[in-house]
């Protein structure tokens, strides 16, 4: 686990390119604070300002999964990531916010007022397939590998880690229809 | 002033769209096949992950992203790994995953794998057509798949230089944006 006070999972050169930019006054991976926001408000309270500069800016990275309730149109940690901003008065426009939700802003522009939207509106980036995560940045340091069609033996491979319903469903199908045989599978279900 | 909800702590809500059972998803007891040789690390948290050998033993990589009933495309690092190793894939995601792929510039592997499950909003509907699809894949000849990669093979070498280059690109891109801020 990710401590709220250490390095976020943001790639190096991602950080460096901000920290040229900005002036970050901290930065933030939301997997640290999903389960109880008063981790992130007690942090964030360390460097609240009275005012900020244009160039102050805090980046929030957010790779996991959100919580929806039924029928709600927003995620839970993006509401309560909009409140705690809210309830410690920092401008919504000093945030960075990072992720591999592809069109999450439609969230954000529900939840912040429309009278601020023009000029508290936090910078949101969720549209790179790197989404600058050092576990997807890896990427570019790989080697061109020759296609080795030869060296196929089976049709397929399904690796499924984490308990997920979907998984569950297509582990049980293979199994059930006595593909496991020509399918690769791992299931761990932890 | 609308206070905060807290989430029971590590409950997925949107897990639960499975209605009237109709099909299983119960959990089972984990399995592992012989060929996979990473079994501990299912979360490819350095590049030897995500370009094993192995993952070259096979045709068709049926990638199960995190989320699937899920109002967002969201790709993790899963999806790098048959790009990154060249092979043919099928995307148990979230929907319009694959048409987001493709605004980035990837290509995919239509008519060879059906993906109109990729348009399907409905959780039911879309993992229904999945499994038809894997189960079909999974019942394909092993020489029928070699071919298959052989025709597609400008397509996973376009997507491989893609990705290789993109940590680059996306960062200019970055950059120039926030330029404007």
């Amino acid at each position: 686990m990710v401590d709220i006070n250490t390095k976020t999972r943001l790639s190096p050169n991602a950080r460096d390119m901000l920290n040229d930019t900005f002036n970050i006054l901290g930065e933030y991976d939301l997997i640290c604070t999903d389960h109880d926001f008063n981790i992130l408000k007690d942090s964030l309270e360390t460097t609240h300002k009275s005012m900020y500069e244009p160039n102050d800016k805090y980046i929030v990275v957010h790779y996991d999964t959100d919580y929806y309730l039924p029928r709600s149109t927003y995620g839970l940690t993006i509401f309560n990531l909009i409140k705690t901003f809210e309830e410690l008065d920092i401008p919504l426009h000093t945030m960075i916010f990072i992720t591999n939700h592809s069109g999450i802003s439609r969230e954000f522009k529900e939840l912040i007022p429309k009278e601020e939207i023009e000029y508290n509106f936090p910078t949101i980036i969720d549209n790179y397939l790197t989404c600058f995560v050092v576990e997807s940045t890896v990427a570019s340091e790989s080697i061109s590998v020759p296609l080795n069609i030869d060296k196929v033996i089976k049709p397929a491979m399904c690796m499924m880690g984490c308990k997920r319903i979907h998984r569950n469903i297509i582990f049980n199908m293979i199994k059930d229809e006595g593909l496991l045989g020509s399918i690769a599978t791992s299931y761990a279900n932890t | 002033m609308i206070h905060r909800i807290y989430p029971t702590p590590f409950t997925r809500i949107n897990e639960h769209w499975l209605k009237n059972n109709t099909v299983n998803g119960y959990p089972s007891e984990p399995y592992v096949d012989s060929l996979i040789q990473d079994t501990s690390n299912h979360f490819h948290s350095n590049l030897m992950d995500l370009q094993s050998n192995w993952q070259q033993s096979v045709g068709i990589d049926i990638v199960t992203e995190t989320v699937f009933n899920y109002p967002y495309p969201q790709t993790t690092e899963k999806i790098l790994r048959p790009i990154l190793s060249k092979r043919i894939f099928i995307l148990v995601g979230a929907p319009h995953t694959l048409a987001w792929l493709h605004s980035l510039g990837f290509k995919t592997f239509s008519p060879f794998i059906n993906e109109d499950y990729d348009s399907l909003n409905d959780p039911t509907l879309r993992i229904r057509e999945l499994m038809r699809e894997i189960s079909r894949v999974g019942n394909m000849d092993v020489d029928f798949i070699k071919d298959a990669l052989r025709t597609f093979t400008d397509t996973l070498e376009h997507n491989f230089n893609l990705l290789k280059s993109l940590e680059v690109s996306e960062l200019a891109s970055l950059k120039e944006r926030l330029s404007k801020v």
